[in-house]
């Protein structure tokens, strides 16, 4: 075919022509649009328009409301979690209380008090409270050839086995002595001990008031 | 009494038996219809695509060629005006058929994004004989209907290279003989860029003839 060289002019000219016999006549657009089933499929769409659009507004809703419960939960949890405190705080309030008992029944730390000499008493299964009195009135002696306890006295605290007695009793003074005695005594002195080795030996202070009643009593160097 | 006379009086009689049982019904407005629609009438509804699905389907049909493409923007227009009529009241200074036909021209260049991103493989080679065949039956003055329906698919498959945007535009512009505002009006672009497009449409055209002259 011979190649033609057209203007563009006549190029625009023969498009346009081109376009115009390309054109839908009436008669087409009137079957297209005027199909039995376009209006229903027409409202299929619009119900499925509005269910994405209510879904668009509610999915940012419950996104919300899953993140402030999300840090309610984590709120709650990190409350539970400092709740440590107040567990710690009660732990501490029962050792101040056991303190507070102890200043009550007049149990002054150790260091206050001259040791005396330290007296091998053989305790027995009798509970401190009846124990020969002389122990606790004797007069103390400085066994020069001891060392005192004073200057080896370990910082351990003393717990209290008896509650009973005048508290003011201890503000008098009181003794510290150190006994020997089988485990089972412990035990039957009211001191939460294993009960193997009963008969092992151990060693113990015994803080006793002027009453001759014994407080307390610490173990040094013991582990249970 | 004459018998025209008669025939009159019968024929009002009838009239009147017509309307004593019936509500006379007028042709509502469009914002009628609307305001019936929005409270939840489906008839108006009805009423309002019957008014204007030929309009909205010439718009389609600028752009696409296809009846199932053409239905398909019919059917997205109608179901989008449905869902924002709210907007519609009150808020369009616009005729409500200038408002569907924006709608549909929205949806249509919708729909053209969304298949220059799947381009479908366009079997419409035209060979040097129907090019010529082509191009002597448009030089012609008057054309059979045989001729017509010859050129029309010969048409088909030479405009299938060009762009739907660009071939709609095109036919905006010369075989509608809508002028630069109303295009830009319809299709929400500003006369500068409906200047700029129509340019670069009529430059495609004629690099798609090139190939053939």
């Amino acid at each position: 075919m011979e190649r033609r060289n057209l203007q563009p002019d006549g190029l625009d000219l023969i498009g346009e022509k081109l376009i115009a016999s390309a054109v839908l006549s009436e008669n087409e657009i009137e079957k297209i649009s005027a199909s039995p089933y376009l209006f229903k499929a027409i409202r299929s769409r619009a119900e499925v328009i509005e269910d994405k659009r209510f879904a668009a507004w509610i999915r940012p809703l419950a996104f919300g409301f899953s993140s402030v419960g999300a840090l309610f939960v984590a709120a709650a949890v990190g409350i539970f979690l400092m709740s440590e405190a107040p567990l710690r705080a009660i732990r501490t309030t029962s050792e101040i209380r056991v303190s507070l008992v102890s200043s009550q029944s007049g149990i002054v730390p150790m260091r206050d008090f001259e040791i005396d000499s330290i007296t091998d008493v053989e305790a027995d299964a009798r509970p401190a409270s009846s124990r020969p009195q002389t122990a606790s009135y004797r007069k103390p002696q400085r066994d020069r050839s001891h060392k005192t306890v004073a200057e080896k006295l370990p910082d351990l605290e003393f717990y209290p086995i008896t509650l009973q007695g005048d508290p003011n009793e201890m503000a008098r003074g009181g003794r510290i002595i150190r006994v020997e005695m089988p485990r089972s005594a412990l035990f039957a002195m009211g001191v939460n001990v294993p009960l193997e080795n009963g008969a092992e030996t151990i060693t113990a202070d015994l803080l006793v008031g002027p009453d001759g009643v014994t407080r307390a009593i610490r173990m040094p160097n013991q582990d249970f | 009494m004459s018998t025209t006379a008669l025939q009159d009086e019968t024929l009002l009689t009838r009239i009147d038996e017509e309307m004593s049982g019936r509500h006379v019904r007028a042709e509502l407005t469009d914002r009628q219809l609307v305001e019936s629609a929005l409270g939840g009438s489906e008839e108006a509804f009805e009423q309002i695509f019957d008014r204007y699905k030929r309009i909205v389907a010439i718009n389609a049909a600028r752009f696409f060629r296809r009846p199932e493409q053409i239905e398909e923007i019919i059917q997205i227009t109608f179901a989008r005006a449905f869902s924002d009529l709210t907007r519609f009241r009150g808020e369009h200074e616009a005729s409500l058929g200038s408002w569907l036909t924006r709608i549909a021209a929205n949806a249509s260049l919708d729909m053209i994004r969304s298949q220059r991103r799947r381009p479908e493989n366009l079997n419409c080679e035209l060979s040097s004989e129907e090019a010529g065949t082509l191009l002597d039956c448009a030089s012609n003055g008057e054309q059979t209907a045989e001729e017509r329906l010859a050129i029309r698919d010969l048409s088909e498959k030479l405009l299938a290279r060009l762009a739907e945007d660009d071939r709609a535009l095109l036919q905006m512009l010369h075989y509608d003989e809508m002028s630069i505002s109303e295009i830009a009006a319809l299709l929400g672009w500003s006369r500068s860029k409906v200047k700029i497009r129509a340019w670069r449409a009529r430059n495609a055209l004629r690099r798609i003839l090139n190939q053939y002259l």
